[in-house]
């Protein structure tokens, strides 16, 4: 994690716990971007992936005071998110199936048969956020934990709970898949992106 | 794909949140209502040990006990060390009431900010 991020985030927590919630509001414009991202990979609608996040940063928020610095702000954050989003899927089963999402990205983004000459950025953004919401849970987290929130494997492990040796495998595999996935929905394209 | 360029397309898989998602968040935390969860057993069980204190000290000075012997056995143990690990005893009992109370104080003053 980033040094600078990290005290920042321990000036704000400290603010929070003498009683101002403005730097509550702070913390949660840093990290919400990348939580949301993150509960996208266990809840695949979006809009039920914010009323949870919503519901995860509401026990943050009661829990705060609690915080003992044993571990960085945002590993501590993201577990509470990733349980969370867990404890909704056990509960409601809203898991959409890898198949359905796998079928809607083959319809929707069907680039390689378009051929443009240069991918837009949001097209780009959006064929990779498709892609990744395609792929099984624990890959797309797994590999969004640690490209996208920068964690190590000892801080992934504390997240999630997997072993050390899951999530070497996970890693390993969800980025052929990424890769397998992305050649399915961009054909020659996948030149362009990578 | 290596592990640079894995890194660089995860990146752009970022996601945002709407943009009223800050404002909704703070409104529920404002519509949350304040439990103050404080548990009165173990103040319940430290009490009654402050109080046996309070007496086997009020007993061992106004006697002006040297020593505490217990069931007629060879086992003494001096007044004052009972004595001192009382006092430390009541100490921590203060202490651990003035931490409860700053908490409740601390949710109180969370609520109205």
């Amino acid at each position: 994690m980033n040094t600078t991020q990290t005290n920042k985030d321990l000036i704000l927590i400290a603010r929070f716990k003498e009683g101002d919630t403005s730097a509550f509001r702070q913390l949660v414009e840093s990290y919400k971007d990348v939580s949301f991202t993150l509960a996208c990979s266990i809840i695949k609608d979006e809009n039920t992936a914010e009323d949870i996040l919503q519901d995860a940063f509401i026990k943050v928020y009661q829990n705060l005071h609690k915080f003992q610095n044993k571990s960085s702000f945002a590993t501590w954050l993201y577990k509470i998110v990733v349980n969370t989003c867990f404890d909704v899927t056990k509960k409601q089963g809203r898991n959409i199936p890898t198949e359905e999402v796998q079928q809607e990205i083959n319809t929707e983004y069907s680039y390689a048969e378009t051929s443009s000459d240069e991918l837009l950025q949001s097209e780009r953004q959006a064929i990779i956020q498709s892609t990744l919401s395609s792929m099984k849970t624990d890959e797309a987290l797994v590999l969004r934990l640690h490209y996208l929130s920068e964690l190590s494997i000892q801080e992934i492990i504390e997240i999630t709970g997997y072993s050390a040796s899951k999530i070497k495998v996970t890693l390993h595999r969800g980025r052929k898949n990424l890769h397998d996935n992305l050649k399915v929905s961009l054909g020659q394209e996948i030149k362009s992106l990578i | 794909m290596n592990e640079d360029q894995t890194k660089h397309i995860v990146k752009e898989s970022l996601l945002k949140t709407s943009d009223s998602f800050t404002d909704a968040l703070m409104q529920k935390i404002e519509q949350q209502p304040v439990e103050v969860k404080v548990s009165t057993q173990p103040l319940i069980f430290l009490c009654v040990l402050a109080l046996f204190f309070i007496f086997s000290l009020a007993y061992l000075i106004g006697e002006g006990v040297p020593e505490l012997k217990i069931l007629d056995l060879q086992f003494k143990i001096p007044a004052l060390l009972l004595q001192i690990m009382g006092s430390f005893f009541i100490l921590y009992i203060f202490s651990q009431i003035l931490n409860i109370y700053k908490n409740i104080l601390q949710f109180k003053q969370l609520k109205i900010s």
